[in-house]
């Protein structure tokens, strides 16, 4: 008897005409709200306002649709990953060891979870390590990467040269030139007033 | 240079069609319309009339007249862009919605970019009172639920003034 019922109830349930949500032509939606936006683009706005604007819209309701939770989403790396440096909420990450020719570097937006892996130049084989740096250069608008390489030649001291990476334009590496004083991936770097601070 | 003059001389320009997804139809210089980067892909594999089903007569208007006026973009008149975009971006959250929609569906990076500013400006620094209105939001939350939701971050919510203001 209870199966009986219980096939009743579900064919009940597709007797109930489906009814079309899609406006018909020529009706505009009235009552759109900011969440009828697809995600692509409520991140793109989103991420424009200060982070205490983004916390407060929690409060707005219940499906205000940008999961806001307060783990942070790394790109999943695994054990082997190191801070680079962060800049304006952004975070660089070093997966590997930099001495290590398979190493791959991340840019990542850990509140949105969004990453992306930067195309390396070739490893050379007197590369002997190389030292990374993220900022973001308040005279172009744009975010850089900076790799540090040492190179070794026999009989030769070490040669440390600089290359400069700008996020979004291409994926060329401007070698810039040779540095007098290379750092060193141990050294603590900061971030500060538009210059990237390396401390012995 | 010379070859863009040479054919402005002759009037030869290449002219493509839009028809919006109410059957109107808007006839517009090549030069103007691949600003759209997804209409630029479509002249690219040889269209020159291109259906957009998902923009209306009143939205695709508006797009037109940002992309003609944005055609014009030059050195010198910087200013008179920067006015224009200030007052292209006024209205209502409903006509924004549309606008915004079309924009990342028809890839005009320079509209995306404006629109989406502007939405955000529209929330910033605004009461959560402000921003339902604003947004056509009806609150969901029970009082004692809300009062939660805003404890477990109460830093945003601390110091300073929220704008009550509906604009």
């Amino acid at each position: 008897m209870g199966a009986k019922n219980s096939k009743r109830k579900c064919s009940k349930l597709f007797d109930v005409p489906i009814l079309s949500f899609k406006p018909s032509k020529g009706i505009r939606i009235s009552d759109v709200t900011i969440m009828d936006l697809p995600r692509v683009i409520m991140v793109e706005i989103l991420s424009r306002l200060p982070i205490k604007s983004i916390f407060c819209c929690k409060t707005v309701c219940k499906l205000w649709p940008i999961e806001l939770s307060p783990k942070f989403h790394l790109p999943p790396l695994g054990w082997n990953m190191f801070l680079i440096s962060s800049c304006n909420g952004f975070i660089c990450l070093l997966n590997g060891k930099p001495y290590d020719e398979n190493h791959s570097v991340y840019i990542n937006n850990p509140f949105f979870g969004q990453y992306f892996k930067l195309k390396l130049p070739e490893w050379e084989k007197n590369v002997s390590r190389v030292t990374y740096g993220f900022c973001f250069s308040e005279a172009s608008g744009q975010y850089k990467l900076l790799r540090l390489v040492a190179r070794k030649f026999e009989g030769c001291p070490e040669v440390s040269e600089l290359e400069v990476y700008t996020v979004g334009v291409d994926e060329k590496w401007r070698n810039v030139r040779e540095v007098p004083c290379p750092v060193w991936h141990r050294f603590d770097k900061v971030y500060v007033s538009g210059a990237l601070h390396w401390m012995d | 240079m010379a070859s863009s003059s040479s054919s402005s001389k002759t009037g030869l320009k290449k002219m493509l069609t839009l028809k919006s997804s109410d059957g109107d139809e808007f006839e517009l210089e090549e030069s103007i319309v691949i600003q759209c980067q997804t209409i630029k892909h479509m002249v690219e594999d040889g269209f020159s009339l291109i259906p957009l089903q998902n923009v209306d007569t009143k939205t695709l208007t508006k797009i037109i007249e940002y992309m003609k006026k944005h055609a014009e973009k030059t050195e010198s008149n910087k200013e008179e862009i920067k006015n224009f975009n200030k007052e292209f971006v006024k209205g209502s959250f409903d006509d924004q919605f549309e606008l915004v929609s079309a924009a990342n569906y028809l890839h005009i990076n320079g509209l995306m970019d404006l629109l989406c500013q502007s939405i955000a400006d529209r929330i910033n620094n605004k009461s959560v009172r402000a921003v339902r209105e604003i947004f056509n939001i009806s609150n969901d939350y029970t009082p004692d639920e809300e009062e939660k939701v805003r404890d477990e971050h109460k830093w945003a919510h601390e110091g300073g003034e929220f704008d009550e203001s509906l604009d």
